[in-house]
């Protein structure tokens, strides 16, 4: 059987499915199934009959990171809109202060520091916060898990972290709950992708 | 697979009682329903475009939640969110410049095709015969691609579609009809093919 015998018979096929609802049980001869079986062209064709006919089931799909990308672009998003209701964002006077620390904790005999890890500090001045957070990339932006200390009267809070080196992280910090902010001296700063900002630390 | 709208409903309830987190496996789970609708009803956008648009569609189902009333299934009230929004994007694009001629290219390839075989031939196959009717899709009224893209493609019923489009269950059957007897002249004129021998 050559090509265009196949396309014929696909074609009136197709012509008769369309006739009935439901598609009836009617195939095609065992002549044209078997060329459309070696023939890459006219297996398309067959294919797209039957996707047209709506006989081939389709698959909803997304890449896996395109999933993860937009799961955590949009729950960024989310718990951010729920903290600004009415779009109202307090400026509260900050001023952070990001100072890098060098591993000097007393160590115990028989526990070697980790080369990979490099502990630092996150500082930021609110004094009439009641609660500060930091949430970043390598807490999954969790707004409960990092709560700063108030340490000074000046309204200093600060949190120590043990992050691995070699990699970029970007954070806010959230005042009270419910207001996001960059750290106003961080020395780098991208656009987080919703009209502001995350600051950005590079181990 | 989606979620249950039973197990959907209770997320939903937990999200409107201050447990914003609740939200993240609707998002996951709803994700490739509303990314493969996108990309078959705007398949010639770009995927930074399309991953900005999905997660536009979550941020108005989220902020829409205080109006999803109990007992309405959410997989059809978040479609209706979905298409509509897909809908006005795809008119801002239309105002906004001259629609180019449309030609698929590799980088376009959908393979979403669902053909229950890990044999790349057959794979291939399915991909190829997809991207066809996609082509053959720009053919048609948007009307009836719209019907054909949710009760075919996405897998919705009669009645979910129905529900979404907010047209009469018979109005769907008639586009739908019409639509396949379109896909398949503008496909035999054109040999099947994308690109028809010259």
């Amino acid at each position: 059987m050559d090509c265009e015998t196949c396309h014929t018979a696909i074609n009136t096929w197709v012509a008769g499915q369309l006739l009935q609802e439901p598609h009836t049980e009617e195939t095609l001869d065992d002549a044209v199934l078997i060329h459309i079986a070696h023939c890459h062209a006219c297996s398309v064709h067959f294919a797209a009959a039957n996707q047209t006919l709506g006989i081939t089931g389709y698959a909803a799909t997304a890449p896996a990171d395109a999933v993860q990308r937009i799961t955590r672009a949009v729950m960024h998003k989310t718990r951010k809109s729920r903290q600004f209701p009415g779009g109202k964002i307090a400026l509260i006077a900050a001023v952070a202060v990001l100072m890098l620390i060098p591993f000097t904790r007393e160590r115990t005999p028989f526990s070697e520091p980790d080369a990979n890890v490099q502990q630092i500090t996150l500082s930021l001045e609110a004094p009439e916060a009641e609660t500060v957070v930091v949430a970043g990339d390598w807490n999954g932006w969790d707004t409960e898990t990092h709560h700063l200390a108030k340490h000074t009267q000046q309204g200093v809070w600060e949190i120590e972290l043990q992050l691995e080196k070699g990699t970029d992280y970007r954070y806010q910090f959230i005042i009270d709950g419910k207001d996001w902010i960059a750290d106003p001296n961080a020395y780098l700063t991208v656009d987080d992708g919703f009209g502001g900002v995350n600051s950005v630390l590079e181990l | 697979m989606h979620l249950s709208d039973e197990a959907a409903q209770r997320l939903i309830a937990d999200i409107l009682q201050g447990d914003t987190e609740a939200f993240a496996p609707l998002v996951s789970d709803y994700t490739p329903l509303f990314y493969s609708l996108h990309k078959r009803l705007l398949p010639f956008d770009t995927p930074e475009n399309r991953e900005d648009d999905v997660q536009e569609i979550f941020l108005r189902i989220f902020r829409a939640l205080p109006t999803f009333s109990t007992g309405r299934s959410f997989f059809s009230w978040s479609y209706t969110i979905a298409i509509n929004y897909i809908r006005s994007r795809r008119r801002k694009k239309r105002r906004g410049k001259q629609i180019k001629p449309l030609e698929l290219d590799d980088t376009i390839l959908l393979t979403l095709a669902d053909t229950n075989s890990e044999d790349p031939e057959e794979m291939a196959v399915a991909n190829e015969a997809e991207t066809l009717l996609i082509r053959a899709l720009q053919e048609v009224p948007e009307s009836h691609r719209q019907v054909f893209v949710l009760r075919i493609m996405q897998g919705l019923s009669v009645q979910e579609t129905s529900q979404v489009l907010h047209i009469p269950e018979g109005t769907v059957k008639n586009r739908l009809h019409r639509c396949r007897e379109q896909l398949a002249r503008w496909m035999e004129n054109h040999d099947w093919q994308i690109d028809p021998p010259r």
